[in-house]
């Protein structure tokens, strides 16, 4: 299937960025982006919500490492989904988390279901993650507009794709 | 880093992007999935924490060959 760019942001010491008015000619959406928290000295997660909704229906289970432990966690009746952790001040100098999130069929009626990997590498001894997750939205709604949001301000950069046709 | 949180647009059709401050509800709704994810983020360190516990709890008993609980047990079975 063919990998097409759609659009993409800076972020500059922002909390909430959205992509909104998605076009709905392709099947699927790649969402990749590289944060960092400017206003937070450790690492945090960070939130994918979707058309601007925080109500309970948002699922998500993911398994974490950190080189020297591994364990799973999980968000049920969720106010989003959890796409992984993002470095904060403490980490070392633009080290950034960076998350690739890729959503199927977000046109169709059904619910809708994410997958995620996710990287926070800091060449430093503070926190580094691996995250492996997946996620959903009990809701049938198209998605027309993605939001990735934090309790406190981050900088870096993101880009969304459109897989195939619909 | 401004005190007021920040929220950044692209408008996907046209390509505008749009930076303003957050309005007082997003604000207020901003907290509340904090404090959720908070919550949630507690429960499950708190239910880790038991789990490993339980573990240990197992390990201890099977080197001194005491029985297990269900509960211990339950932890040793994949």
């Amino acid at each position: 299937m063919s990998m097409t760019f759609i659009s993409s942001l800076t972020a500059s010491s922002v909390s909430t960025i959205t992509f909104s008015s998605i076009p709905s000619t392709y099947r699927d959406l790649k969402l990749v982006y590289q944060l960092r928290f400017d206003a937070r000295a450790t690492a945090n997660n960070l939130r994918l919500t979707f058309n601007g909704s925080s109500t309970s229906d948002y699922a998500w289970l993911a398994l974490r490492g950190n080189g020297s432990t591994a364990d799973a966690t999980s968000g049920a009746n969720s106010l989003e989904i959890q796409p992984g952790f993002t470095e904060g001040t403490n980490s070392t100098s633009n080290t950034f988390g960076n998350t690739s999130i890729y959503i199927t069929n977000y046109n169709d009626s059904n619910v809708k279901s994410v997958s995620i990997d996710s990287v926070a590498e800091t060449n430093a001894s503070a926190v580094q993650f691996t995250y492996l997750a997946s996620g959903y939205r009990n809701n049938t709604a198209a998605i027309t507009s993605l939001t990735i949001a934090a309790g406190d301000s981050f900088i870096g950069s993101l880009w969304l794709y459109g897989i195939g046709t619909n | 880093m401004t005190d007021t949180p920040i929220a950044i647009e692209v408008n996907c059709a046209t390509g505008e992007v749009t930076e303003r401050p957050l309005t007082a509800e997003e604000i207020a709704q901003r907290e509340l999935a904090a404090q959720k994810a908070a919550e949630e983020q507690a429960a499950r360190e708190a239910a880790e924490t038991a789990k490993a516990a339980l573990k240990a709890s197992a390990k201890a008993k099977l080197i001194a060959g005491e029985p297990l609980t269900a509960e211990e047990a339950d932890t040793l079975i994949l």
